[in-house]
């Protein structure tokens, strides 16, 4: 009778330990969570793009103006990477963003359009003053839409001959800087 | 289907009969044999019963094998499963700028008492991509190394799709407490930004053996 109640037990304590995972098949999960944080910010496609001699047009042999009174235009497109609402300023560095060989210049204009939510209409003269490209209240917004973050900064610029003169022949050049804040 | 039939029996009564009636369901296959050999022995017509009752020794007895069998599936007698059951990693360099990779790891221990094998899994669909909470996502790889891995070890980053396929496993060898590395890597988009915030992924690994 003992004997049977020990073998009774033996069999149960199997069936038990096979039922709770000691089993041949068994498995046991780790679940592992993974976090990682874009932080908000904005970067230009290209950090020195260059608007070169052969891009612009309008003069009467092309890219170059050989006339009295000629004006040139050429359009940049420029991308802006950003996942936040942007602020685009420019300014004047080189020559102050005037068209300059040696002392002399060329009329020069400005003009911004593309993803913004006011683009300009007209063109702004290079200049600080009120109205002027340059100005300090003079800026333009790009807001961030979910899931773009890829944005259409057209710059346009304009050079004009003097109506009165000839300008002195000469590769005429400047630079300004876009910053993008946000 | 395993039925449990537990009969009560006081001091003193006569217990009684396990028999199976016509409305009792008569177990079949390997369990008759163990239900008949579990039954309490019929008491014999003009025989006493036991002190205590034939039934109460055996009920102590099988009670005592299922507070060992509960004592081993908590981990006493069990030796292969997870030190943690949950394990996170965390990508401490924030997404700055567009095309950049950042990766964090997490050492996860497994306890085996012979070869067992490794398989990534997620709970949805997507689950295994870092995704933000406006279903932005970051491209996301993983990395298994360990010693213990051996030559399944992944020697370069693994796609999330790739990761959490049924195919994949790894094979864990030799025996005792392993360090296994989960290593995981975001990258943000190149053609644009992806949106700011939190991203989160999830991903099961499972030991089988």
């Amino acid at each position: 009778m003992r004997i049977r109640k020990v073998f009774q037990a033996g069999i149960a304590a199997v069936l038990v330990a096979l039922l709770f995972g000691l089993a041949p098949g068994a498995t046991d999960n780790c679940i592992v969570s993974i976090t990682g944080t874009v932080d908000p910010f904005a970067e230009w496609s290209a950090a020195a793009p260059a608007i070169a001699a052969g891009e612009f047009t309008g003069s009467v042999d092309g890219t170059t103006i050989s006339q009295v009174g000629e004006v040139l235009e050429a359009t940049k497109g420029l991308t802006l990477y950003a996942n936040a609402n942007v602020t685009v300023t420019a300014a004047g560095t080189a020559n102050s963003g005037i068209a300059t060989n040696g002392t002399e210049t060329l009329t020069t204009k400005y003009k911004i359009t593309g993803d913004v939510t006011v683009p300009d209409a007209a063109w702004k003269t290079a200049g600080s003053g009120v109205g002027q490209f340059f100005n300090a209240g003079n800026s333009y917004s790009v807001t961030h839409v979910a899931g773009d973050g890829s944005y259409a900064i057209d710059l346009s610029v304009r050079l004009e001959a003097p109506a009165d003169r000839s300008p002195d022949a000469g590769d005429y050049t400047c630079s300004i800087t876009l910053t993008a804040t946000w | 289907m395993v039925t449990c039939l537990c009969g009560k029996t006081e001091r003193g009564q006569r217990p009684a009969s396990v028999a199976p009636s016509a409305d009792t369901p008569r177990p079949s296959g390997p369990w008759k044999h163990l239900a008949r050999f579990m039954a309490p022995r019929p008491s014999r017509p003009g025989r006493a019963v036991p002190r205590g009752g034939g039934g109460v020794r055996t009920q102590a007895a099988i009670l005592a094998a299922f507070l060992i069998g509960c004592a081993a599936s908590a981990g006493a007698l069990a030796v292969t499963g997870w030190a943690q059951p949950n394990g996170s990693v965390g990508i401490a360099a924030h997404f700055t700028a567009m095309n950049q990779a950042n990766s964090g790891q997490a050492v996860l221990m497994l306890n085996h008492d012979g070869p067992v094998t490794l398989q990534a899994a997620e709970a949805g669909a997507g689950d295994a991509v870092l995704t933000s909470p406006s279903s932005d996502i970051l491209a996301t790889a993983y990395k298994l190394t360990g010693a213990a891995l051996g030559s399944s070890a992944d020697a370069d980053w693994v796609s999330a799709s790739e990761f959490v396929h049924p195919s994949r496993s790894y094979a864990v060898e030799g025996a005792g407490l392993s360090e296994i590395t989960l290593s995981v890597r975001g990258a943000s988009a190149a053609g644009r930004a992806n949106d700011a915030g939190v991203y989160n992924a999830s991903v099961i690994l499972t030991v089988s053996w």
